[in-house]
């Protein structure tokens, strides 16, 4: 048991690339801490490497946002998982694997790994443009957003025209501190531009080899799905898909800036292994999507020694399991050359293990085997102690990256 | 050493073909596990485990089949 006189609040800050500090506290701590939320709930925190995966591989917990005790860490994050129809990672099985196998095969390594020259025409198209820009430019904006968003929408099949809409929606809905009726309501424009986009996409679904036509022919037509559930998994699809990215290819580059050694092995042109390397490093390190690993317990379980009783919040921290020094040596420590970052937890573990992982692999290694070759005199415009990182928000990262050549 | 794949607990996450594309792939049709290498030798036996400790289901499952077998015949 722990007697904690104060039971802190949860988020905590997270002012740069590391972590939050209080997780390595909770770490030290025996077995699960807890901490205090938004609406005075207290749940469950799990911080070490064993007890996250222990928690995200065990079916016992749900993440179903609609459960009562389901630990929403936000009013808006609590409104629209309450309000809105559940989507693929608010499902437990076997409502989530019949959903999760209809995608399976569209992101299977084969299939990712034959997107590489596209992905490697888009980050050489990018880094094109971005020099063509006026100096200093946001590389965020102009570089790291735009390579997931061209590519998920070519994947999904949703026409790139309409990047702002899409990722305008998106942005508020990761921002922990939007408004519950805002949060709402950009989810449902995102859903109601989808809901048009199949009807105008079903005219035509056996001329066009994208995911939503394979929907519509393989699992609609058919009956096996509805038009509502398929609109849910495209709008998660098309979040997930060029929220994370964005931002781990802009964290990443920041590393790789900010660290002499790694910034003229990735100028010369690493090879493969070495930049598949450094790209495990910094998912294990940034563990962006730091908030994802919210559970409700469905019957009593006992985790490290704690009895987690049915109906409690857990709260199992991707970020603090990454971080454990008892499973990664130095683990607080940024290693671009580390050899074993892997397996981490960046993508979650459990069947809400993140479907798109080979794909964000794919694009980060095209851009951090490109980027310094062709730009070796990319740098930060502005001093590092200035950059903006997120507050608040799902998805890690920093709001604006002034950088000039 | 055997190893097996559980279709009932894959989801196609595909962390197996990752770890060790020589014993493992995924279905064209389904994306799940296909085990190309049941019986793994004696160099591939830390890329089984590598996959069995990564696959985030337990789907992958990696067992010592003799005695003779863990010795490395």
């Amino acid at each position: 048991m722990h007697h904690q006189a104060i039971v802190p609040s949860f988020p905590f800050a997270r002012p740069g690339l590391a972590p939050p500090i209080e997780y390595a506290h909770f770490r030290q701590e025996s077995g699960l801490g807890k901490v205090r939320l938004w609406d005075g709930s207290i749940v469950w925190l799990a911080t070490r490497y064993d007890d996250v995966r222990n928690i995200l591989a065990d079916n016992r917990f749900s993440a179903d946002g609609r459960k009562d005790g389901y630990p929403a860490i936000s009013p808006g994050r609590s409104e629209v998982v309450k309000t809105q129809p559940p989507i693929m990672i608010r499902m437990d099985p076997p409502d989530h694997g019949r959903h999760r196998k209809m995608l399976a095969r569209e992101f299977a390594h084969y299939k990712i790994q034959a997107l590489r020259p596209m992905a490697e025409k888009v980050v050489n198209d990018l880094v094109d443009s971005l020099l063509e820009h006026e100096k200093p430019a946001d590389f965020f904006k102009h570089f790291a957003l735009a390579l997931p968003s061209i590519v998920i929408a070519h994947i999904i099949g949703v026409p790139y025209e309409h990047h702002e809409f899409f990722q305008e929606r998106a942005s508020t809905k990761v921002n922990l501190d939007s408004a519950p009726e805002d949060a709402v309501r950009a989810n449902q424009e995102l859903l109601a531009f989808l809901h048009d986009l199949f009807k105008d996409k079903a005219r035509n679904a056996d001329k066009n080899d994208d995911i939503i036509s394979h929907l519509l022919i393989e699992q609609i037509g058919p009956g096996h799905l509805s038009i509502d559930e398929a609109v849910g998994m495209m709008e998660l699809l098309l979040m997930a898909g060029h929220e994370t990215t964005a931002n781990m290819s802009a964290l990443g580059t920041l590393a790789i800036l900010q660290d002499p050694e790694a910034l003229e092995i990735f100028r010369a042109g690493p090879p493969q292994n070495v930049v598949m390397q450094a790209v495990e490093e910094m998912l294990r390190y940034f563990s962006i999507v730091h908030f994802t690993g919210t559970r409700v317990a469905m019957e009593d379980v006992e985790i490290s020694g704690e009895v987690i009783r049915k109906g409690e919040g857990v709260l199992a921290m991707i970020a603090g399991a990454n971080h454990d020094t008892a499973r990664f040596e130095k683990a607080g420590d940024l290693d671009l050359f580390r050899k074993h970052a892997a397996p981490h937890v960046a993508f979650g573990f459990g069947v809400h293990q993140c479907l798109g992982q080979p794909l964000a692999r794919l694009e980060l290694e095209a851009v951090f085997s490109t980027l310094f070759k062709r730009i070796p005199t990319l740098k930060l415009a502005v001093p590092y102690e200035e950059l903006e990182f997120k507050k608040n928000v799902l998805v890690h990262g920093v709001h604006r990256m002034p950088v000039s050549w | 050493m055997r190893i097996t794949g559980d279709l009932s607990k894959c989801i196609g996450a595909g962390q197996c073909v990752m770890m060790a594309p020589e014993l493992f792939t995924q279905d064209e049709d389904t994306g799940l596990v296909v085990v190309l290498v049941e019986e793994p030798s004696e160099n591939q036996r830390e890329a089984a485990w590598a996959a069995q400790m990564a696959c985030p289901t337990r789907a992958v499952a990696v067992t010592e089949t003799s005695t003779t077998d863990a010795a490395g015949s």
